[in-house]
């Protein structure tokens, strides 16, 4: 098996690296997947195969390469000897990565050794209006990289951490509240809330939907449960301040606003309300938990006099916020929701009296009312006419709203009209809609008992909404059933507004590394089958953080999410991946590290040693090191080398280097079918910081028309330094006069990469088109274009 | 600052009194507006065909001779507008311009006259010229022509460049919903009924925010609600008697202006108790 050695290291010496010594004789074995034609309709696989002849592997092409009969295939493969690396060329390593890595490991291969290489997001997905010659010529080129790779690459154990047993719960409405209750019975539980108590946007609400029973009277037990479980601890008015530390081990700072009221001494006896002459200490409603006075400073003027009056002594005007410090191995984040403000909508005039959202609509009615949970105009009347206009700021694709439909207003405006007719029999609600969605089990029905009850449905969007001197509202809208225009005058009109993430929901993610979608929910780790994992293996979500959702499936996420954060803390040992500095030449200069930002690397004997654990393998110290002594492992200067020197090798491409955040970027860029050009190719790495001029030159040298760096983190320890990268590599690679560029893009601007991997692409195409005739003369041009 | 200038037909007709007050006005804030020569109707709502009524503004943009072109008509400025910007379509430029004397270059920029003064002379220095703050009520009135098509200079929806210039005079600017709705006034003549209507709407929904005028910018729009109060009077059977006051007249009557100068003895609604609650 000796031969194989030589095609794939090629002539680029390697380094004497301890990875040299302990390579074994490679057998790869390279899989191919059809994917059902999702594949195999843009790509010719069999020519792909034969391409791969002189390469001495051997090469399987599959229906299905994540079935059974496909793993199978691969596992006899390596338990009867035939091979022993794996490079697969199927959909995302996002999705399937793990699983042909555990099959690899049962059938006795070391996991580091099975690769995938993405042909379906990043190849027959994005490229299928292409002509096939550039998507063949391009998966032809990945494949080759990723042979060369595997050859050249080193068999790594991962390294195992203690995970601190604990969790945070960020977030405590229904779906935080069930979390955290779920959890709590076999890990201790740290739950925060941002608001002074509990019950998030749930115990703002009259009934539920579709049973009509109340909101509070289902959570309330559940709020007490969690106030009276021993496994967890709850901060309200509290926020995440700062996350340090990494997966399973994280040290995180909280900020506490001040109550005013010590939680633990008040009984709420009520005598600082009764003495209180601004109305500034009170209790926030009857059923608050945690059950507790607090103090509006707005309305405060410090007279003291709740001071003397607490028999407790627990009030104290002059706390301050504070800060403590926790320690967990998870975060769930239920952070939920908020609605837009609907004020954008010029025509629809709001804010004015009489005119609401939903949610002013049910606080009326709630446990939080002010009203005496009694339905009111300004003037204190009962509304005789009540409009419902759905779709507020949602389902809105002229720029100015939201795209996504916000998924409950259908049914819970039926259930807002259900309650008018019932306060007043002879009341009239009119729901004006787009669509009625009322999809899911009993929702139809319910929908089916409001026609029933004699709500009036107008098939039509409002376009404008007119505050009235008298208070009253006129709503001009089209009736498209009846292919009309109309003009009614509501007592009040209650608007849907569109529900989007809370407000600090992308800061709180950006501190976790979890990717956001372009809506502004939380990216799942799969949308269909990691539904509460995030792409942080030690951060979960639950609720409407991943999008608007009824109560029922904010409490199934809960106890998903539980169930994962269990699963996740029950191994009690996280795995690190092994792509970790090895340090191969030192003189103790010491420019390693002052330049790692994890404070990873020291000095020790005139040395640099590493502390894998702290390392984030980032490889920053790559290009730091002076002397060129160290290497990420399986990420060598050699090893990319190798890969860029074969994926080109047939045909010239741009080469386009990527860390796994803005990979994810390129999957959803995938899974929305969004073309560009098929000379781009991906070259996967932990972090763009490992890149020095050696590897970018090399990529010129074996036919890149451009690099691109894409960085998708946003760890500013890492995004911060990018620029000064960007101007050292533009440097060192000065002598190609080749375009090299740098972006910055999040997970969810997919369509901002594909705009510029398209621009990007036919500049360079342009500028080696110009060398090329430069260089060759009119004939040669001719051909290369 | 140096305007060409395109008065529109209702300049020399209907619109005397708003021809006064912008003379009066402009000539007083230093900005010179330089009538182009031998202009020609804009088309107004009225002609149907495309390319005639582009036509039609390209030779009066041909005309400003690259300088920014005024115009105080909200239908000459909507037209301009489309024109100037249907124009970039360089096939349509070419097959215009041959039939045009003066060829258009695309080199100018339409303005109406509420656009020269709240963006580019700026409601700053004009505050500096105000000798007598306005102490009223009035409905900043925009009509439906000033915003629309969508254009850079202000919402089509809530527009607030009005609003601001009725505050930088020292009057308050009432919270108006019709602000964009029409006037009717290009339907009075085919459908006099619906146009009376819709004026009537925008006549009560200003009445009933105790303004003591309302303020338009187009000459159309005072046409339809001054010269037509009567009409709605007399066809609903209500009392309105709501003063209709160019913004040039109110810019004028805040400068210290005589009444008469701004044309304000032109009117067809009486602007008497307007005039005396300003105060002399």
């Amino acid at each position: 098996m000796a031969e194989n050695k030589e095609p794939l290291v090629n002539e680029t010496p390697q380094k004497e690296t301890p990875s040299k010594i302990e390579i074994a004789p490679r057998k790869i074995g390279v899989y191919l997947c059809r994917c059902g034609g999702n594949i195999s309709d843009v790509v010719d696989l069999q020519s792909v195969a034969e391409s791969l002849k002189g390469e001495n592997v051997t090469v399987n092409i599959q229906d299905y390469l994540c079935s059974s009969a496909g793993q199978d295939k691969i596992k006899s493969d390596i338990e009867k000897g035939k091979i022993d690396r794996v490079v697969i060329g199927s959909c995302s390593p996002k999705l399937h990565l793990e699983t042909f890595r555990g099959m690899a490991k049962k059938a006795g291969a070391n996991p580091t050794l099975l690769e995938i290489t993405n042909i379906r997001e990043q190849a027959s997905w994005v490229h299928d209006k292409e002509g096939k010659e550039s998507v063949n010529s391009k998966v032809k080129g990945l494949i080759k990289g990723a042979v060369a790779r595997m050859g050249s690459i080193e068999p790594l154990v991962p390294l195992e951490k203690k995970l601190v047993d604990r969790t945070l719960v960020v977030g405590g409405g229904i779906a935080g509240i069930t979390t955290a209750l779920e959890i709590a019975d076999d890990h201790e539980v740290i739950l925060i809330e941002k608001q002074p108590y509990l019950g998030g946007h749930m115990i703002g609400l009259s009934k539920t939907f579709p049973t009509m029973d109340c909101s509070q009277c289902i959570l309330t037990p559940k709020m007490v449960a969690v106030h009276n479980h021993s496994g967890i601890t709850m901060h309200t008015q509290t926020e995440v301040a700062e996350v340090k530390g990494s997966p399973g081990d994280y040290s995180i700072t909280l900020k506490h606003s001040p109550r005013y009221v010590d939680i633990k001494k008040c009984i709420s006896c009520g005598a600082c309300t009764r003495k209180c002459h601004t109305g500034a200490i009170f209790l926030p409603f009857a059923q608050a938990v945690p059950q507790a006075y607090m103090i509006d400073v707005s309305k405060c003027d410090r007279c003291g006099a709740c001071v003397t009056i607490c028999p407790r002594d627990a009030v104290n005007l002059d706390a301050k916020e504070e800060i403590s410090t926790i320690s967990v191995g998870a975060v769930a984040i239920a952070t939920g929701f908020e609605p837009i403000d609907p004020s954008f909508i010029e025509e629809y005039n709001y804010p004015a009296p009489n005119l609401l959202t939903a949610v002013e609509f049910e606080d009326m009615l709630s446990a939080k009312s002010k009203t005496g949970m009694r339905l009111q105009k300004a003037d204190g009347s009962f509304p005789d006419r009540v409009a419902f206009v759905l779709c507020a700021g949602s389902r809105d694709f002229t720029g100015k709203g939201r795209k996504h439909c916000s998924k409950v207003c259908c049914i819970y405006s039926q259930k807002q009209a259900q309650l008018v007719k019932k306060m007043k029999a002879d009341a009239q609600a009119w729901i004006f809609y787009i669509d009625m969605r009322s999809a899911g089990r009993r929702f139809e029905e319910f929908y089916h008992h409001t026609q029933e009850k004699g709500v009036n449905y107008v098939r039509g969007k409002v376009a404008e909404i007119i505050p009235k001197q008298d208070g009253t509202l006129m709503v001009q809208y089209e009736d498209t059933n009846l292919g009309r225009k109309g003009r009614e005058i509501f007592d009040m009109v209650v608007l849907c507004p569109a529900l989007i993430p809370s407000a600090g929901t992308k800061e709180l993610a950006d501190k976790l590394g979890v990717p956001l979608g372009d809506d502004g929910f939380i990216e799942e780790k799969h949308v269909k089958l990691d539904p509460v994992n995030t792409l942080n293996q030690a951060a979960f979500a639950a609720g409407c953080v991943l999008g608007p959702k009824d109560i029922h499936d904010s409490v199934t996420e809960g106890m998903s999410a539980a169930h994962k954060v269990s699963q996740f803390l029950g191994k009690g040992m996280i795995l690190i991946p092994p792509e970790k500095p090895m340090i191969l030449e030192c003189n103790g200069c010491g420019d390693c590290v002052k330049a790692c930002p994890y404070n990873a690397l020291s000095l020790s004997e005139g040395k640099a040693v590493l502390s894998p654990l702290a390392c984030t393998g980032c490889g920053i110290c790559v290009p730091a090191c002076p002397i060129k002594g160290i290497e990420i492992r399986n990420f060598t200067r050699n090893q990319l080398k190798a890969q860029l020197k074969a994926m080109l090798e047939d045909a010239p491409g741009v080469v386009v280097f990527i860390d796994p955040y803005a990979y994810a970027a390129a999957d959803i860029a995938g899974v929305n079918r969004k073309q560009y050009s098929s000379l781009v190719r991906f070259i996967s790495l932990p972090s763009i910081h490992v890149l020095d001029g050696d590897v970018v030159n090399a990529a010129f040298e074996y036919g890149a028309t451009g690099v691109m760096l894409i960085e998708g983190t946003t760890d500013e320890k890492l995004t911060s330094r990018s620029d000064d990268l960007y101007k050292k590599l533009k440097k060192d690679t000065r002598k190609h006069k080749k375009p090299l560029r740098y972006s910055h893009i999040e997970t969810a601007q997919y369509e901002k990469l594909t705009d510029l991997l398209n621009v990007f692409a036919s500049q360079a195409g342009a500028k080696a088109e110009k060398k090329s005739k430069k260089e060759k003369g009119e004939e040669a041009s001719e051909e290369k274009v | 600052m140096k305007y060409s200038y395109y008065p529109g037909c209702a300049q020399h007709g209907t619109a005397i009194d708003q021809r006064i007050s912008v003379e009066a006005v402009f000539k007083r804030l230093g900005i010179e507006l330089e009538e182009i020569k031998n202009w020609n109707c804009c088309g107004a709502l009225h002609v149907d065909d495309r390319t005639t009524r582009i036509a039609l503004s390209a030779r009066t943009l041909a005309g400003a001779k690259g300088l920014d072109i005024a115009t105080p008509c909200n239908l000459c400025y909507s037209n301009l507008m489309r024109a100037n910007t249907a124009l970039e379509e360089s096939a349509l430029k070419t097959m215009i311009n041959g039939a045009l004397t003066n060829k258009y270059e695309g080199n100018t920029k339409p303005k109406h006259l509420l656009e020269v003064v709240v963006n580019d002379f700026g409601l700053g220095k004009l505050a500096e010229q105000i000798k007598k703050p306005l102490k009223i009520k009035a409905v900043p009135y925009y009509g439906c022509l000033l915003t629309r098509p969508e254009n850079k200079f202000d919402s089509p929806e809530n527009p607030k460049s009005l609003d601001n210039l009725i505050a930088a005079l020292g009057a308050d600017p009432v919270k108006y919903y019709y602000k964009t709705k029409c006037c009717g006034g290009p339907i009075l003549l085919t459908n006099e009924d619906l146009a009376l209507q819709l004026a009537k709407d925008l006549l009560v929904m200003a009445k009933e925010t105790g303004a003591d005028c309302m303020v338009v910018t187009c000459p159309m729009c005072h046409l339809q609600l001054d010269a037509k109060q009567k009409a709605v009077e007399a066809k609903f059977n209500m009392k309105i008697e709501m003063p209709i006051i160019y913004f040039t007249q109110l810019i004028g009557l805040s400068m210290g202006i005589p009444p008469k100068e701004l044309g304000l003895d032109k009117h067809l609604v009486s602007t008497d108790k307007f005039i005396a609650k300003v105060g002399r």
